[in-house]
């Protein structure tokens, strides 16, 4: 009996051959993706540029060397539905002008907004549901070919605005179960494309999309900011609300989600305004409701617009309901300590981002603050 | 209070351009405009350029300077998409012209770039591929327009097209100007002249490019041109949209209005200045359904500028501006200012076109406003007669042709005249169908409005006869392309069709178009009688003014028995009916829409026609009307029970043929709500009286029966089955109910 024995292990390892092989396969490929020579990402303190003309005021500027910031992420263009451009239905939108330079050791993260409309529309390749195009002519773009036209378009936006230092572009869609698959193919072959260009790839992720699995990119940026639900005259505050972070990141482990993630930080306000019977109107860029001719702070803690006013573009009418939502530094910190618990602290490279560059909303904060968020 | 006059009140004709969508089982169909028609004042063949136009301008040019066939030119110039582009042009379509191929292939290079660099996607970087094969292009193409003996327009205007993709506008213009001598074929400057409007928009030079624009047509173009004017005269954003006109309608009316009035202050005398005025009059009065949004005080105020425009234009041009003036008083139904300003444009010095679209607005006016009376006829005799002149005079057999041959007569839908004669032909069927027959409508003369618009509608057809007009051919859409592309039909069309061979030559799964008319919508709401005495004169001999309403107009001896037994049918006169179908031939049934959508297998004597088919028969319309007959005939059967179930079963077949079998007695049955009112067959309201008749039929019926068998059987057909089993449960009837039915044998059992 015991001379089979060697033989049975042998079997038993023929056996098993295949699944260690299989393993290792996922091992070195999980490896590769993670730590490949393109993704250089450092630790570095990181913001957002999301407005559509890049022209710094000298705050804004002098906010960058103060707080040694090393990376921004620019959102270069959108990427809308338009259907009135068939057979090209999916075209840029809202590209980024710019009226000054980045200064060279800046390293800039080109960002693209994806509507989940675009994804919605993605080229039929992909639709497991043929007959979703019935209504119309198929689009005949593919996924390679939308690929192609962003990472062009983004080359010759640096090109042409002289950004240098570019080591990742990062990928930003409210992707949801049913553009998911577009999405993450969408994310493959992008990833595929830019890694032989010497690119990494990252990808925002939104809470609500933790729970699905991470998106084949390099690495991710958590969102923690419009953790609530804006048009619900019930919540208190939809930029930012720790109870709606914990919600979402209770279950979860960074370490076991897929991708290493990064974090965004909300620094902005807003006012969201109602009308007199609490139905949804609209944002007002305003966060300064102190004078008392026009607001007036009601039981609930909104405001109420007591004469007709404007706001930049916005018509405050008198009657109507104002909620004032800012990201207070305090719930910033609380929702930091519980993202910080959840952290993958053998991740290096783990960045904390800014959301994002505005001279008159970062004026909020103090120094220290800032330090603090960055920490 | 004012209304603004739409012409909707003479007669349900009148609202035809409101409701152009697909109807009654027509097919394509031609729906000239009937009011702008009358008002164009140019009177050219050209009428703005359409891609299919260009195209076939295009291929006709290259075919003349190539000496090659239609087909071979047609695929060496749009065929540039197929890879092996070169080869085919090298070794098949332009064998040995090495100077045609080698501007296509500059052509496709230049495309390729230009279609790269107007991509939404593209984002320009100084010296990158596209922009340096334009700039490539340019130059080349620049010394080639001065040097190419045959192609030297062609390479001017690939010369600007690179310029201006480039966006280098002045130097475009100034290229322009070098070459504009030299450029002397009226289709490439109508492929160069826009380009060189945009430069000069480009430029902030919206008045240079203003009248170019108006000229081709481009009136989005146009207006932005007039909001660059209007920023000139600084005029701000904010006061441009606010005067009083920031509702819906407002804006656009605003915006035409605003056109208007810089024009007539810009360039008052610009050159080609009647097409301008055309333009900017039928954007406001109708040629689109942009006019809706125009007020009364938008016309009275475009009127104030036109005047204005009259008053500093110079004497030429002046009476072009009262005739604007005329045409605006007009819209808003103040026709003796109108009446008065064609005056003024008369003792301006005009063109022998401008004084006939002067007599033609003059007579328009007339027959809207006179009373119908003696003097009246004797006017619409003798202006008939004038515009069938001018129809005659003006039509050219060879051109007609062409644009038949391309567009096809039915298929054929835009507004706006092909050419002269075309504009002559709206022109009569304006004033005879829209006008005339109108007031003719209010005095219920319908035998005068059927022979006046069978001639107006037909007389073109008449006179294109013989031109090959029918569906000449077919324009498909290439979803890879993205072009439209002509298939070979060409074969097929070679046989000249008249009309009656037309509609017996259709498709046999397609619609015809005869059923799409207006002679058809007239003819089908007006009584049988009235029909009658129309084929009896229509078979007559004719002599004077009534000769020359019989010319060419719809005589086919079917279409008309067929329309006559239906009418019969309708006002249950079924052996009349039934002996006016039997002369419709099979051969003419088989092509009626309604035969070929297969509503002629429903039976109209089952209580579930949708439900209970039968036999597939062209003769259904005739079968039905004999049986009806039949039916009739036994309501003085001796046999009391067979008088009964014959006037059961007719008031059945009455019901049916107005309901699920309408195809008895309509040629349509779900039209939209607004077709209703075009369709409208108000003055045969036939299905109520139906209705009505058959139910108290059915009544009668049912109370004459002596035998209770056979009336529990005919309660049963009818489905009267609670009343068997309640009132003749003795039956053998009631007793196969209640065999072979668990509710009614349930039924049995509980009472």
């Amino acid at each position: 009996m015991s001379n089979i024995r060697p033989y049975l292990y042998l079997l038993l390892f023929l056996l098993i051959l295949p699944v260690i092989m299989f393993a290792g396969h996922s091992i070195v490929e999980t490896c590769c993706r993670q730590s490949s020579a393109f993704a250089h990402h450092e630790s570095a303190k990181s913001i957002y540029w999301w407005k559509t003309v890049y022209d710094p005021d000298s705050l804004e500027l002098a906010f960058l060397q103060e707080h040694n910031i090393k990376r921004v992420y620019v959102r270069y263009f959108d990427v809308i539905y338009d259907p009135a451009n068939r057979p090209e239905p999916i075209v840029p939108n809202a590209t980024l002008q710019f009226r000054q330079s980045f200064p060279e050791d800046m390293e800039i993260v080109p960002t693209i907004y994806i509507t989940n409309e675009a994804m919605a529309s993605w080229p039929e390749e992909l639709r497991e549901d043929e007959s979703y195009y019935d209504w119309g002519p198929k689009p005949f773009k593919s996924t390679e070919y939308y690929v192609d036209q962003i990472i062009y378009r983004i080359k010759a936006m640096n090109i042409r605005n002289k950004v240098i230092n570019v080591r990742e572009i990062q990928v930003d869609c409210d992707w949801t179960r049913t553009t998911r698959p577009m999405f993450f193919h969408f994310c493959e072959e992008l990833g595929k494309k830019l890694h032989k260009e010497g690119l990494a790839l990252s990808s925002t992720i939104r809470l609500h999309q933790l729970k699905d699995d991470a998106p084949p990119v390099d690495r991710g940026v958590l969102m923690c900011y419009n953790t609530g639900a804006l048009r619900n005259v019930t919540t208190k505050n939809s930029i930012l609300h720790a109870d709606d972070v914990y919600a979402h990141i209770k279950s979860i482990d960074f370490k076991d989600y897929g991708i290493p993630l990064d974090v965004a930080y909300p620094t902005f306000g807003w006012s969201v305004m109602y009308s007199p019977d609490k139905k949804y109107i609209g944002l007002v860029k305003t966060t300064d409701l102190s004078d008392t001719d026009y607001f007036e702070l009601q039981e609930d803690g909104t405001y109420k617009v007591l004469k007709d006013c404007t706001s930049g573009h916005s018509i405050l009418n008198a009657g109507n309901f104002l909620r004032l939502e800012k990201s207070e530094f305090t719930t910033i910190s609380q929702v930091k300590s519980q993202i910080d618990l959840k952290r993958d602290l053998k991740d290096k490279e783990f960045s904390t981002i800014l959301y994002h560059l505005d001279s008159k909303n970062l004026n909020k904060y103090s120094n220290e603050e800032i330090e603090a968020i960055y920490k | 209070m004012k209304k603004l006059k739409l012409y909707t009140s003479n007669i349900v004709l009148g609202l035809m351009m409101f409701f152009s969508q697909a109807l009654a089982c027509g097919g394509g169909w031609y729906w000239p405009d009937y009011r702008m028609s009358i008002y164009r004042v140019d009177g050219s063949s050209k009428t703005g350029l359409s891609k299919e136009e260009l195209r076939e301008r295009n291929i006709c040019l290259w075919m003349k300077q190539t000496h090659r066939s239609y087909n071979d030119i047609n695929a060496a110039v749009y065929g540039a998409q197929r890879t092996d582009y070169e080869q085919m042009l090298e070794e098949r379509y332009l064998k040995g012209d090495t100077a045609a191929i080698k501007l296509l292939l500059l052509a496709r290079k230049c495309e390729t770039a230009r279609a790269q660099i107007s991509s939404p996607w593209y984002y320009g970087v100084i010296g990158d591929e596209p922009q340096t094969v334009l700039a490539d292009i340019a130059s080349e193409s620049a010394a080639l327009a001065r040097t190419s003996e045959v192609f030297h327009e062609r390479y001017a205007l690939q010369s600007i097209r690179a310029l201006f993709a480039l966006r280098q506008y002045a130097e475009c213009i100034t290229f322009w100007n070098e070459v504009d001598n030299t450029v002397k074929e009226p289709l490439i400057r109508d492929l160069v002249l826009p380009y060189i409007a945009g430069c000069y928009y480009h430029l902030h030079q919206p008045e240079m490019a203003m009248p170019i624009f108006i000229h081709y047509g481009d009136m989005e173009s146009v207006k932005l041109c007039a909001k660059m004017l209007d920023q000139k005269e600084e005029m701000d954003s904010d006061n441009f949209e606010d005067c009083s006109r920031n509702d819906n309608h407002g804006w656009s009316s605003y915006h035409m209005i605003n056109i208007l009035r810089l024009t007539a202050e810009y360039c008052p005398d610009v050159p080609d200045l009647s097409r301008c005025i055309s333009r900017l009059i039928e954007s406001m009065r109708g040629d689109t359904y942009e006019q809706y949004y125009y007020r009364w005080d938008d016309y009275d105020e475009a009127r104030v500028y036109v005047l204005d425009a009259a008053k500093r234009a110079s004497l030429s041009n002046r009476g072009l501006w009262y005739y604007a003036a005329a045409i605006l008083s007009d819209a808003i139904s103040e026709e003796n200012k109108a009446l008065d300003y064609l005056k003024e444009a008369k003792n301006c010095p005009i063109s022998r076109k401008m004084a006939d679209y002067i007599r033609l607005l003059e007579m328009d006016i007339f027959f809207r406003t006179a009373t119908v009376n003696q003097s009246f006829l004797t006017k619409l005799e003798k202006e008939i007669r004038w515009i069938d002149q001018k129809l005659y005079n003006s039509f050219d057999h060879e051109s007609i042709s062409g644009y038949v041959w391309k567009f096809g007569y039915w298929g054929f839908n835009d507004a706006k005249p092909r050419d002269e004669s075309d504009f002559w032909n709206m022109a009569l069927r304006r004033v005879v169908i829209s006008d005339i027959c109108g007031r003719l409508d209010q005095k219920q003369d319908y035998l005068r409005m059927l022979q006046l618009t069978n001639f107006a509608e037909n007389r073109y057809l008449h006179l294109c006869d013989g031109a090959n007009i029918w569906e000449r051919r077919y324009w498909n859409f290439n979803s890879v392309t993205g072009e439209y592309e002509r298939t070979d039909a060409l074969d097929k069309t070679n046989t000249c069709f008249d009309y009656t061979q037309y509609v017996r030559n259709s498709d046999p799964k397609e619609w015809n178009g005869i059923y799409r008319t207006e002679l058809f919508i007239l003819a089908d709401s007006i009584p049988a009688d009235i029909l009658k005495l129309y084929i009896n004169w229509l078979q007559q001999d004719h002599s004077g003014f009534e000769k020359l309403l019989y010319y060419g107009c719809n005589n086919d001896k079917d279409f008309w028995n067929e329309m006559l037994g239906t009418h019969y049918l309708r006002e249950r006169r079924y052996v009349e009916a039934e002996k006016t179908l039997s002369l419709v031939s099979t051969d003419f049934l088989r092509c009626t829409n309604i035969y070929k959508d297969g509503y002629f297998t429903r039976d109209p004597f089952s209580i579930d026609p949708r439900n209970t088919r039968i036999d597939d028969d062209v003769r259904y319309k005739y079968n039905f009307a004999h049986r009806m007959s039949q039916l009739k005939n036994n309501f003085t059967h001796n046999d009391i029970n067979i008088r009964a179930e014959s006037m059961l079963y007719f008031s059945l077949g009455m019901k049916n043929s107005v309901e699920d079998c309408w195809a008895l007695t309509s040629y349509y049955k779900y039209i939209g709500e607004e077709a209703r009112v075009r369709y409208s067959l108000g003055k045969i309201n036939y299905y109520d009286q139906i209705q009505l008749e058959s139910e108290m039929l059915e009544k009668n019926g049912f109370e004459l029966f002596s035998d209770r068998e056979r009336k529990a059987k005919a309660l049963i057909t009818f489905s009267h089955r609670l009343e068997v089993m309640r009132d003749y449960p003795e039956t053998q009837a009631a007793m196969f109910l209640q065999r072979h039915c668990d509710i009614w044998k349930d039924y049995v059992s509980q009472h």
